[in-house]
């Protein structure tokens, strides 16, 4: 290629050398050269690269102003006609996250080009952007900033030469990165096999349907031996008493709903029946135990292998519940289980 | 919903047999289930030997509330 690759690249005053917070407030200002970072940035692209531009402006006003100067910024890179996007990286900082989130989301979205971005995970702008723009993980502390450009600018690479880019987990990027735009005139069969195609071939593809990468959460640990836990069951296989005295609705289930089995030690059949529209349900009709297996803990109690069984349990239908509603239910289980002072739990899904 | 059990301290092992969509969402502790359908049962056993069958998987995942998983890993999983 004898033209080079035309690159802009977004910064704020501290990295412009304009000051600290006492400039924060300037508005957006261009250099045709690579400034701060972008030196180490146009290094590690290497020869094929030109930083044709970098864009400046303060924490401040692009936190106070984000719309209007996201749209400053997609004139300047059609203005300048350029091939890549590159923001930051910026860490930890939050306006400026909030920055680099919006810019590269602004630029992906609007001018179509590669763009790419580096932040730390809890950085305001992460969550509010990751699923709408690249965003690179780094850790909080700017001292990083070689291997955070490092990643970025292999990154930017990768996405110009049209690597094959997998997804956020396996990638080092926050979220589901860029939204996959359909052209639904497009019939899905005929999408779905040029995906195949571009997958059997190891060229570029993105799934339509996005799993949402989740939050780690810390290994909760037993803190006393089994023979002295309070056990609790919980299920999503919608198992309700005979008439299903709350409708607990099958499908897009709205709420969970807790039910006593007093003292005893099995589900029999003729009490129970199923509210989920997900799965054939005659097995669990047959015998409930085999979705919430009341039988076999209440045995285990009795032989002390467990302490105690919460003689309640929760259920609700995981069909087309959406994540959100989800995480409502298990947090209201939880807060039950704690009242209850509950020390661990078997969660079945059907 | 496990996972917000986990976030309350409360240590939980999610039968499923869909392990992998359970891995995805990152629940720490995972154990197959014998069937989407019927995920603590048996039906193809006699009753009783079908309680039996019931009984040690959830000794399984007893012991599995006892452990963590290995170093490196983010999942402790049973398939």
């Amino acid at each position: 290629m004898s033209e080079k690759i035309r690159v802009i690249h977004y910064i704020n005053q501290f990295y412009a050398g304009m000051g600290g917070e006492d400039t924060a407030s300037v508005g957006v200002s261009v250099k045709e050269e690579p400034v701060g970072p972008g030196l180490l940035l146009k290094r590690l692209l290497g020869e094929s690269y030109e930083i044709v531009a970098t864009i400046i402006c303060g924490d401040n006003y692009i936190a106070e102003h984000t719309e209007e100067v996201c749209r400053e910024f997609v004139e300047l890179v059609k203005k300048y006609q350029a091939d890549l996007f590159v923001a930051g990286p910026g860490f930890n900082a939050g306006r400026y996250g909030l920055g680099c989130g919006a810019a590269t989301a602004a630029v992906t979205e609007q001018v179509k080009i590669p763009a790419v971005t580096a932040l730390y995970a809890e950085n305001p702008g992460t969550d509010l952007y990751k699923d709408r723009a690249y965003i690179l993980q780094t850790e909080n502390n700017a001292a990083k900033m070689r291997e955070a450009m490092k990643s970025v600018a292999e990154f930017a690479d990768r996405l110009i030469k049209n690597d094959f880019i997998g997804d956020g987990r396996k990638e080092g990027y926050h979220g589901s990165g860029p939204a996959i735009e359909i052209d639904y005139s497009i019939p899905a069969p005929r999408r779905a096999i040029s995906m195949l195609l571009a997958k059997y071939y190891g060229q570029n593809f993105h799934t339509e349907v996005v799993m949402p990468n989740h939050e780690d959460i810390p290994l909760p640990v037993l803190d006393k031996p089994l023979s002295e836990i309070k056990l609790a069951l919980v299920t999503d296989g919608g198992l309700v008493p005979k008439g299903n005295p709350d409708h607990m609705v099958p499908t897009n289930s709205k709420y969970f709903c807790k039910y006593s089995f007093q003292d005893a030690d099995t589900l029999r059949p003729e009490d129970y029946e199923v509210s989920h529209q997900g799965y054939n349900n005659a097995f669990v009709l047959e015998d409930p135990n085999r979705l919430v297996p009341v039988d076999a803990v209440v045995k285990l109690k009795k032989e002390g292998k467990i302490g105690e069984v919460l003689n309640s349990y929760y259920t609700t239908a995981g069909v087309m519940t959406p994540m959100e509603v989800g995480k409502k239910f298990g947090e209201g289980i939880a807060e039950d289980l704690k009242k209850n002072e509950v020390d661990a739990v078997i969660l079945t899904s059907t | 919903m496990v996972k917000e059990i986990e976030r309350a301290g409360i240590p939980i092992v999610h039968v499923t047999n869909l392990t992998k969509i359970s891995e995805g969402i990152g629940a720490h502790r995972i154990l197959r289930g014998n069937s989407v359908l019927h995920v603590f049962g048996n039906p193809s056993l006699p009753k009783k030997q079908e309680e039996g069958f019931r009984k040690e998987l959830v000794e399984e995942a007893l012991e599995m509330l006892t452990e963590a998983p290995k170093d490196g890993q983010h999942a402790l999983i049973h398939e």
